[in-house]
């Protein structure tokens, strides 16, 4: 590529500023503020557009900086270049309302339309980040930046490619990390997290279920303690009540007893009683029925001296008499027979007593008060209680067991989910090894390849070093992050122990090395902005020799000396000069 | 004499567990058993011979209060069951405890055990499992008595873990019919000898096919069996063979197509098989939507000749990959989804 006009409308300080180069060596001499590096950021500006920040920066970024200082219009650019045989201008307005960018083919007018928009559409490898890392150095800028390497890498591993095909490894990384992303977002981590967890409550099922077991058991044992009891009871009781019911109806029949005997008795002391009032009435009345008869005897005893005739007198004085006599026999002696038995009747009362006493004490005076069996009968009433509790506590029991058991039954069911999902997961975890694997595999590819591309790196950079610091050469090693470092005799030296200028010239080595690799046989230019300025004469003219017998494309160089011109007068190299 | 066989209906299982159908199938299971009780009344069958596994996993107190009320519901039909590898005789089993009706027959315990029918002059041979597993043959070394009637083993397992079975000795040892039970397949062996009833209705995503029972009849010398299915929903796989250039779009269309001939009741094993074009996104959700799909196995392999990229591409990075992936100590399968992944992230 070679940069052959460059038109700025309105950029930074210049209005309508045209600028013409050459191939080969271009010198831009300007003085501090005549715009030399105004001019460095038109030509990436051109190429890339102005970068515009937001925020803080914005005051201070590029677009700020450039924008023409008066009319906000107008900021606007051309450049015309040639590249692979071809000639084109590039029109841009870097002004962000109007934002343009168009490609031309200058020979025949027609417009290139630029699918992405950007230069390296028609220049491969033409980036802003490799611009920067290889084509322009900037003044104390000499470094390389971390990011290039990787994409340094890809360059490398290009190198061997055909051109129909590049390989970005660190796109390619990067997108397997997008399938990662896609597969995780498919695995069901979430969904197997609550299943997992609605299965954990198992663990207090089984311990609830062991000390339910063990409740029942002994409820059990209890039960059939009780239901023992009860029987035991029961039998007790019929005993108990045969036995009561016979002692009841033997104190009965004792009372029975007792009462015909009172009764008797009573009966007989009324009779004596009777008897005494009837003796008694019996002896007055005989006293009167003697008389009686005795004037009736005598009546008649007159009577019967009176006469013989009246016989019927004689039969009832007969029958008075008998009657008399009778009835003095009956009243007039007591009779054994009258005297009451009473201590027979006492004797027999009392053995009545005495059997009938421990009835009484038991059943009371009637015979009809609680016994024994009622207290057992309290106690069976309690023990079938206990029974029934202990009856509707195994039934809860059974109740619970059974609900412990549903639930159990919805754990397998989540177990059976859970397994599912697993079987899921682990079909997912399969793609994932899998792109784990092709990204071990590509990074180590990518040590690789650095390794065997490196060497050539390494091997250029040290020709190189040599030659524009006029030293032997030596080896430099330069790992995938682009650290550099020398081989000593007998151990690696860190760049930052060597003098601000051999970095420099390594750096150096480096870009121009590293720009060959990307650009090829397409040789960019180098535009280099007062990066010189710190060399000196020695060193300076070690570095124009070198470039001028490198015979690049194009070489721009912007300084505010005069060296460089009076160096390549010296060694005989052309150059246009343009000053500023 | 007339009976139906059946086996493996796997009450309160809940089969395509995660899919939204699988609570509406969970019921279907019971409503199909229940069908099938009431086919049995209405054919006028002696007996329903039930060869283990009635139940996915121990069964509870109330199902069982509610299959007897079903059971005694279909008098006089009476029904026989034993125990499966899924529903064994726990030591704390409902099954144990329960009292059935009286045309319910159980056996409770793996001793054989012979359930002598007078009425029906039959006899019932069998046992119930009282393990998840049993590796011993028990069924190998029975013999029927040696009386007129029909003598019927209910026999469940044959595999080496569950009761291994010696089909030919089975068939050779004098039973008129054994009911068999555990393959979930329904299959008639030995000129009808013995039979696997298969599930009553389709369990796992893997059991396609018809699914029903077993009737049979026994005029006084032999048995007749003839298999009955039974309508309802069946597990139907398919492939859509695809190839690097099929869009996606249309995988999904020929999908469709297959379900809609086929029914949008069933449920669906889609297999995609063939190649894939690489950079093609298969969004399997959209497959899914389609209706029952319980799974889409993908076995499509991406449209890469690796061999022939690998000839072309031997001194680079494409080359390197493709070697340094063959070189690796890994499976075959896994090797090929990262050559799969890694071309396509570097070839992009």
């Amino acid at each position: 590529m070679v940069i052959r006009e460059l038109k700025l409308y309105h950029f930074g300080k210049f209005h309508q500023k045209s600028l013409s180069l050459r191939p080969g060596i271009n010198i831009i001499y300007g003085g501090n503020e005549a715009g030399k590096s105004t001019i460095h950021r038109f030509i990436k500006a051109m190429l890339f557009g102005v970068t515009r920040l937001r925020g803080k920066g914005a005051a201070n970024d590029d677009y700020s900086r450039c924008q023409p200082w008066d009319d906000v219009r107008g900021y606007e650019g051309l450049m015309i270049f040639e590249h692979g045989g071809k000639r084109y201008r590039i029109y841009r307005n870097f002004y962000k309302e109007d934002e343009q960018f168009s490609v031309f083919d200058d020979v025949t007018g027609a417009e290139i339309v630029l699918k992405t928009g950007r230069i390296d559409e028609l220049i491969p490898g033409l980036t802003e980040a490799n611009y920067k890392n290889t084509i322009s150095i900037a003044q104390q800028e000499s470094r390389l930046d971390d990011r290039f390497a990787s994409s340094l890498q890809s360059y490398m591993v290009n190198m061997s490619m055909s051109h129909d095909g590049t390989v970005d490894i660190g796109r390619a990384l990067a997108s397997l990390n997008e399938e990662e992303k896609k597969i995780k977002a498919h695995m069901p981590a979430d969904r197997m997290e609550k299943l997992k967890r609605d299965m954990m409550s198992e663990v207090p099922v089984e311990e609830t279920q062991r000390s339910l077991v063990k409740t029942e058991e002994e409820l059990r044992k209890k039960k059939e303690v009780l239901t023992k009891q009860i029987n035991e009871c029961r039998e007790k009781i019929s005993e108990v009540r045969a036995r009561e019911r016979r002692e009841r109806m033997e104190g009965l029949k004792l009372l029975e007893q007792r009462r015909t005997l009172l009764l008797s008795l009573k009966k007989e002391e009324d009779h004596a009683e009777k008897r005494k009032d009837v003796g008694l009435f019996g002896q007055w009345s005989f006293r009167i029925f003697l008389l009686l008869t005795v004037l009736a005897a005598a009546w008649m005893l007159i009577q019967w001296g009176m006469g013989l005739d009246r016989m019927i007198y004689k039969v009832l004085a007969g029958v008075l008499l008998a009657g008399a006599f009778i009835a003095a026999a009956k009243t007039s002696f007591k009779k054994p027979e009258d005297v009451i038995d009473v201590e027979s009747y006492e004797n027999e009362l009392q053995s009545i007593q005495k059997h009938l006493s421990p009835y009484i004490k038991k059943y009371g005076q009637q015979l009809d008060g609680p016994g024994y069996s009622e207290r057992l009968q309290k106690n069976l009433e309690q023990l079938n209680e206990e029974s029934a509790s202990v009856t509707s506590q195994l039934e809860r029991l059974a109740w619970e067991k059974e609900q412990l058991e549903e639930k159990r039954v919805k754990i397998d069911d989540v177990r059976a989910a859970y397994e599912q999902a697993a079987e899921e997961n682990r079909k997912y975890k399969k793609e994932l090894e899998a792109v784990a694997l092709a990204k071990m595999v590509i990074s180590d590819l990518s040590g690789e390849i650095h390794q065997k591309f490196g060497k050539q790196l390494n091997e250029q950079v040290a020709d190189i070093f040599s030659e524009i610091a006029g030293q032997e050469s030596r080896s430099v090693i330069i790992d995938e992050k682009l650290n550099v470092r020398l081989d000593g005799t007998k151990q690696l030296i860190p760049l930052n122990r060597l003098s601000a200028a051999s970095i420099d010239q390594i750096y150096f080595a480096l870009r121009f090395c590293t720009g060959s690799l990307i650009f090829e046989d397409e040789q960019m230019p180098m535009i280099m902005d007062d990066c010189f300025a710190y060399y000196d004469d020695m060193r300076l003219k070690r570095i124009l020799e070198w470039l001028a017998g490198k015979n690049r494309a194009q070489i721009i160089l912007f300084t505010c000396h005069h060296r460089e011109e009076k160096i390549l007068d010296e060694l005989g190299c052309g150059y246009s000069y343009t000053a500023l | 004499m007339k009976f139906m066989h059946i086996a493996d209906v796997h009450l309160g299982a809940v089969p395509d567990t995660g899919c939204p159908w699988a609570e509406q199938r969970s019921k279907e299971i019971w409503e199909a058993f229940y069908e099938v009780l009431d086919t049995a009344k209405a054919e006028n069958v002696d007996f329903v011979f039930i060869a283990g596994d009635l139940f996915h996993r121990a069964p509870l107190l109330r199902e069982l209060k509610e299959l007897n009320y079903r059971f005694a519901g279909i008098k006089p039909v009476r029904i026989v069951i034993m125990a499966g590898n899924h529903d064994y005789l726990r030591h704390d089993s409902r099954y144990l405890s329960f009292e059935w009706s009286e045309n319910v027959s159980f056996f409770k315990s793996q001793k054989m055990e012979c359930l002598h029918f007078t009425q029906e002059k039959t006899y019932v041979y069998g046992l119930s499992y009282e393990n998840f597993e049993i590796e011993t043959p028990l069924y190998d070394h029975i013999r029927p008595f040696q009386e007129e009637g029909c003598h019927i083993l209910l026999a469940h397992g044959g595999d080496s873990t569950h009761v291994p079975i010696n089909m030919k000795k089975l068939s050779e040892s004098g039973f008129d019919y054994a009911a068999m039970g555990h393959i979930h397949k329904p299959a008639i062996m030995y000129d009808g000898k013995m039979a696997y009833s298969g599930a009553l209705v389709p369990i796992d995503r893997n059991d396609t096919g018809e699914h029903g029972y077993i009737m049979g009849t026994w005029d006084g010398t032999a048995v007749q069996t003839q298999f009955v299915p039974v309508q309802g929903r069946q597990y139907i796989h398919f492939t859509v063979v695809m190839d690097g250039r099929m869009p996606w779009g249309m995988a999904v269309d020929f999908a469709a197509e297959e379900i809609a001939k086929y029914g949008n009741q069933h449920i669906y094993k889609i297999i995609l098989s063939g190649f894939r074009d690489p950079d093609m996104e298969m969004d399997l959700e959209q497959m899914y939507r389609l209706g029952n799909v319980a799974e889409i196995e993908d076995r499509t392999e991406p449209d890469y000749d690796f061999d022939a990229l690998y000839a072309a591409n031997r001194d680079n990075v494409i080359g390197m990959y493709i070697q340094k992936v063959r070189a690796l100590p890994a499976e075959q399968e896994s090797k090929n989804k990262a050559l799969y992944y890694g071309l396509k992230a570097l070839l992009q």
